[in-house]
């Protein structure tokens, strides 16, 4: 479900924001991070939010997207149910 | 998700400034809520919003009248952030009626909320990039005045000399 097309961001979006904002830097860190990390967004999100500011911003902006679209999609789910 | 725009928000210099900016203490955040409120009410809005444009979402740092689940998020999506209008421009941008601007009428904020009108202007950092922007709401169609656009723009004058406080 994608509520008004909005998806759940991915690991892959994870890098694609590090890369980003952190230009030529951005492999680099992405590769410490996914070291760090194990395999799933949330345990990637602790991590990104403990480094740098800048990619503490990255997680700030992927909790955002996520926690939006759990909200949405959940409400989405309840009209469903009661249609 | 929608590259392009990211990564014209996504500018390494840019996001660079605003992690320039402890924008986490719960003073400061109190005393943004409170500096929004006080626009929302100056200006007669129902909802005043201060927030950065990070690359992918809007981070609301201050706010006055948001409920539901842009205050659990925070934020919102960048794609469906007016702000972002007003920080790609770097000047003040208004909307008169979203519902009938074909710029914003399929917007979902537009069509999930009762947003009608609005007007921000942009908060610029220390090293020249709009980081993010100070805006009000409004729930009816409204033509914003001079003297509107002159309260949010002192406003953001504060709001500035707040987070230089707040500089890593």
């Amino acid at each position: 479900m994608d509520p008004y097309g909005l998806t759940r961001p991915t690991v892959d979006d994870a890098r694609d924001t590090v890369h980003r904002v952190h230009g030529a830097d951005g492999a680099q860190i992405w590769q410490q991070l996914a070291k760090s990390a194990g395999g799933s967004l949330d345990d990637l999100l602790t991590v990104m939010e403990a480094a740098d500011p800048t990619t503490r911003l990255c997680a700030v902006a992927l909790r955002i997207r996520m926690t939006s679209y759990d909200c949405l999609a959940a409400a989405h789910l309840e009209l469903r149910s009661l249609a | 998700m929608n590259t392009e725009l990211f990564d014209r928000l996504g500018v390494p210099e840019r996001i660079r400034e605003i992690a320039g900016y402890d924008l986490y203490t719960a003073d400061l955040r109190t005393t943004l809520d409170d500096l929004a409120e006080r626009t929302a009410r100056t200006v007669q809005a129902p909802v005043s919003l201060i927030s950065v444009m990070l690359d992918t979402s809007q981070f609301i740092i201050g706010s006055y009248g948001v409920s539901g689940w842009v205050a659990h998020a925070q934020g919102t999506p960048a794609e469906w952030a007016l702000c972002t209008h007003t920080v790609l421009a770097g000047e003040p941008y208004c909307v008169v009626d979203a519902r009938e601007d074909p710029r914003h009428a399929e917007n979902p904020m537009v069509r999930m909320t009762g947003l009608r009108s609005y007007l921000g202007v942009p908060l610029t950092g220390f090293g020249g990039h709009t980081l993010g922007a100070h805006c009000v709401i409004d729930s009816r169609p409204r033509v914003f005045s001079d003297t509107d656009r002159r309260v949010l723009t002192d406003a953001a004058a504060e709001v500035m000399t707040l987070l230089d406080a707040h500089r890593l």
